[in-house]
């Protein structure tokens, strides 16, 4: 796979529009939290016993605390932080990109795409091992985004193949395989 | 004979006295040479820029965007630390005005890491409840985001204290000069570097006055006693001063001399920190350049020279004001200022902010991170000398909120408990689970004390915090254990070689048979985690530390004994938080860092410190252990955490307590922070505190007060929820309407059973958590992931 290939495939990804794809994402995560709960209400086995909890869990409990405040996701950010890599790819300037997409990263850290992206900055930079990995992280938050993770799986498969490792390769076609 | 007549000198000097020839040949010939040596010293001194300029530290930036949860006040409250000013319609960089949600900001120019960006006026438009950023725009047009600068906060000097930043002659304010001048040097335009009127004016002005409002020594020699010199008074030195003033006039502009003077001169100490010149003495006084600064405060800086601890405008702001307007009164004598606008000017606050001000908050616990990341790569020499400009990750939000909650608490459990104030200690770290960055670090009660540094250099033991390695070892082989399998939690008799057998006990003395693997790590069963671990194997165990690139901080690490199953391995803080980033990371591992980059004095980027992950665990098995330390925190010895905040936030942890109390212990992560901290004494004697009742506290203040996000499972294809009877730890039918729902790895269920409840025992607790409703679980899952 050539750096035009990978062009390609990040011009493609721009297209697609994060927002659907970071619904996509967060409806099998919700599903999880609310199993989650219901693990939770179904504990059986209830053993209060441990002291380390017990010594004076009274003084954490009553009153009435401030709650955490939930940090937001959003995409208007990321989107604008795209371009920015857009035009730091088309001048060649990858390391400019990766710094992009970290900044990135501090605002949407779960965001399955933005490690993709980052995987593909990897694979430009000829940095393999770091392009299999990032891909490999970004496929933990993708959950059911299909069409992620085949990209990310066909980036760790051509970084193998550039690396030389052939179980590596053959481990990744694999599941590939196994997808379809 | 020849006749010595003494009114003919030249007869003197060649035959009568030829040794006062000698004696007069040789003293012009020391003079010249120590003229020419102090002219070639003060030359190659002055030409070479030779100032030490340390490098200076940054705090993060702090990025605004659209959709970002993050108060107004949060807001406002970076402004502050960045010496911001409220001024209608922020007229000036350094201003904002807030009014009706909308907050405008005149941003500074700053050097980031790929741009100089200009100075420039931004609108931040906030929800009605000023708790949501809605828009972002500049001149009317609208930005994707953007960032706020971040303060200089300290500098790394390894050999030397003094720190300084440059101006160059446009950043100068006329102001200044014009009061330097007025109070120090009047004739400055004039002399030669040295005025012998000058000095009769002041003596007579001295005289006037009955009080010293003069000195003699002009700009150029105050100068040269700076730059060049020993503050001995000896004449001799005197003398040297005098040629050396002469000298420097005589090669330099008085432009040059007073840009010169305006960079040297010594305006106060912070710590260990020796303040020097205009630029920085700005920031430390007033958190804002010199540029920002109105004619009074110019005044103050002028002020301050004679006296910069007797005229500190922090700790004696009355003598500083009275300085300040004399400085002010001599200003409108010599006409730079009219009379109006002295008066007026004498009217001002001094606008320091005070002496506790945040804008002047230093970090020494978290500079000491950042000093041992640079010297991995930048030799000492660069770090003191080269005017490097090192940008961290510390967040001063977060920050000050840890070291807030570490106080707070700490002052409380001591009343409660009736001990001594500031018998306890406490050290902690936050870092961001994606990169690694931390985000504040404190090494100690005291704040502003730079000394021993517990986080980076306490190494104590960690108690139960390594119980989720041992779990985690054995879920790591998924074909035989999963967090239903059933464990022994019976007592056991460890046999070591070259030591006495060891004999570990449960924390209440207790034993609870069998029990499902997740409870051990849940509720911190000692006897379970040592015959789990001892069954996997202590090798397995170390190899998995090591994996993890677990590296002691401690000088003399010795061999993993079982003990170290229950935490007998000392660790500091951040060792620690090292360990639990991986966890936190779905076992993708990345190095901490506390810079991100490092630019010359000229903005120049030298060096990033990017992104690098490793992966070294398989998310699933990380994904089954975060789970347990959910429950870790939901209903077990963490519960007063869940119960705190409810289930929602999915917040994990694990509390930890060394043998007799001695230290307190949590590490627990939310969806973007990992939070690890100590409590204990500096004499290591008992503090009475479990991880519980000491360090957890602190956890939970310090989350109930930042922004954050909630942690989420992660989000694996290959997992899936599996209900089984707790007391077999079989899998059961869907239809049944009892037994526990856990997460397993896809093709590493346990086998199934016959019935739903595997022995009577079961069938009583079982009945006992019925569901209410008519539909049964098995239905239930189908339903979530049809």
């Amino acid at each position: 796979m050539d750096q035009r290939f990978i062009q390609l495939m990040l011009l493609q990804t721009y297209n697609k529009g994060a927002l659907a794809k970071i619904g996509k994402f967060f409806l099998p995560s919700g599903v999880l939290i609310a199993f989650s709960f219901l693990l939770q209400a179904c504990t059986t086995v209830e053993q209060r016993d441990d002291r380390e909890a017990s010594v004076d869990e009274q003084s954490i409990v009553s009153g009435s605390y401030q709650q955490p405040r939930e940090a937001s996701e959003t995409s208007a950010a990321v989107e604008a932080l795209y371009a920015q890599l857009k035009v730091h790819i088309d001048s060649g300037n990858l390391d400019e990109g990766a710094r992009v997409l970290e900044r990135a990263l501090r605002i949407e850290p779960s965001n399955p795409e933005i490690w993709h992206r980052m995987a593909q900055i990897k694979f430009m930079q000829a940095d393999y091992s770091q392009a299999v990995v990032t891909a490999s992280r970004s496929n933990t938050f993708a959950g059911r985004n299909e069409s992620l993770r085949q990209s990310n799986l066909a980036l760790m498969l051509q970084s193998y193949v550039a690396l030389g490792d052939n179980s590596g390769a053959e481990r990744i076609r694999a599941q590939i395989g196994s997808m379809q | 004979m020849h006749l010595c007549k003494p009114w003919q000198v030249s007869s003197i000097l060649l035959a009568c006295k030829p040794w006062l020839l000698r004696l007069l040949v040789t003293l012009v010939v020391v003079t010249i040479a120590v003229a020419l040596f102090l002219d070639i010293s003060i030359r190659k001194q002055f030409e070479g820029g030779s100032w030490s300029i340390p490098a200076h530290v940054f705090t993060r930036p702090l990025d605004l965007y659209v959709g970002q949860t993050i108060t107004a006040n949060d807001v406002l409250s970076e402004l502050a630390d960045l010496g911001y000013r409220d001024q209608t319609g922020a007229p000036d960089p350094g201003t904002f005005e807030y009014s009706r949600s909308v907050l405008t900001i005149h941003a500074r120019r700053f050097q980031f890491w790929d741009q100089l960006r200009d100075a420039h006026r931004v609108r931040i438009g906030f929800s009605p409840g000023n708790n949501k950023v809605t828009s972002v725009s500049s001149e009317g047009e609208s930005l994707g985001l953007f960032q706020l600068e971040g303060r200089l906060f300290g500098s790394v000097s390894p050999a030397s204290h003094e720190d300084r930043e440059l101006l160059t002659q446009e950043q100068v304010p006329k102001g200044l000069i014009d009061a330097l001048i007025a109070i120090e040097d009047r004739n400055f335009y004039s002399h030669w570097g040295i005025s012998p009127i000058g000095i009769a004016r002041a003596a007579v002005a001295n005289l006037v006055t009955g009080r010293v409002v003069q000195g003699g020594s002009t700009i150029t020699q105050q100068l040269v006693k700076n730059y060049y010199l020993t503050s001995d008074r000896t004449i001799s030195r005197k003398l040297v001063e005098i040629v050396m003033a002469v000298l420097l006039e005589f090669h330099y502009s008085k432009q040059q001399i007073m840009l010169a003077y305006i960079n040297e001169i010594y305006l106060g100490q912070a710590g260990n920190r020796a303040i020097h010149g205009f630029g920085l003495g700005s920031q430390f006084l007033f958190g804002r350049q010199l540029q920002e600064l109105n004619q009074a405060e110019l005044a103050t800086l002028a002020a301050i020279v004679k006296g910069p601890s007797a005229y500190n405008p922090l700790r004696h702001p009355a003598r500083a004001t009275e300085r300040r307007n004399l400085v002010l009164q001599v200003m409108q004598h010599e006409g730079f200022i009219t009379e109006v606008q002295s008066g007026q000017l004498q009217q001002l606050p001094l606008g320091t902010g005070g002496e506790q001000a945040s804008l002047r908050r230093g970090y020494p616990d978290f500079l000491d991170m950042v000093r041992q990341q640079l010297r991995m790569g930048y030799q000492d020499a660069a770090l003191s000398n080269a005017g490097l400009r090192v940008y961290t990750t510390l967040d001063p939000r977060i920050q000050n909120v840890v070291e807030q909650s570490i106080s707070d608490r700490l002052t409380t459990i001591e009343k409660s408990r009736n001990m001594d104030a500031g018998t306890l200690e406490a050290a902690a770290i936050v870092l961001r689970t994606d990169s690694g960055e931390v985000v504040a670090l404190a090494g100690g009660r005291n704040r502003e004390f730079a000394g021993y540094n517990r986080a980076l250099d306490a190494v104590r033991p960690v108690g139960s915090l390594l119980k989720p390695f041992v779990y985690l070892a054995a879920l790591e082989q998924p074909e035989i254990y999963g967090l239903g399998t059933l464990i022994q939690d019976r007592a056991i008799v460890v046999s070591q070689r070259g030591s006495e057998d060891w004999i570990p006990e449960n924390y209440n003395g207790e034993e609870h048979g069998l029990v499902p693997l997740i409870d051990g790590l849940k509720h911190s069963y000692n006897l379970a985690t040592v015959n789990l671990g001892m069954e996997v194997g202590l090798d397995t165990f170390a190899g998995l530390l090591r994996r993890f690139k677990y590296q002691s901080s401690d000088p003399e690490p010795g061999p993993i004994y079982p003990s170290a199953l229950l935490g007998a391995l000392p660790m500091t803080v951040s060792d620690v938080a090292d360990l639990y980033l991986t966890l936190a990371n779905s076992g993708f591992k990345t190095p901490t860092k506390s810079v991100r980059s490092v630019l010359s004095d000229r903005g120049e980027p030298l060096g990033r410190y990017p992104l690098s992950i490793e992966q070294v665990a398989e998310p699933e098995s990380i994904a089954l252990i975060v789970y347990a330390l959910q429950q870790v925190v939901t209903s077990g010895t963490a519960r007063a955490i869940g119960d705190r905040f409810g289930g929602g936030w999915g917040f994990a942890g694990k509390t930890g307590t060394s043998d007799g109390y001695r230290d307190s212990w949590y590490a627990g992560f939310s969806g973007d922070y990992l939070m690890v901290i100590w409590v204990g004494r500096d004499d290591n004697k008992t503090t009475g505190l479990s991880g519980a009742s000491g360090a957890a506290h602190i956890w939970a203040d310090t989350f109930a007060n930042i922004l954050t996000r909630p942690l989420r499972s992660a989000a694996l294809e290959s997992i899936k929820p599996v209900l089984l009877d707790p007391k077999t730890g079989l899998r059961i039918a869907e239809t049944c309407s009892t037994g526990v729902i856990l997460p397993y790895i896809v093709g590493y269920e346990p086998a199934i059973q016959n019935s739903c409840t595997g022995s009577a025992e079961a069938d009583r607790v079982g009945k006992q958590n019925e569901f209410k409703t008519q539909r049964s679980v098995g239905e239930w899952i189908k339903g979530l992931f049809n």
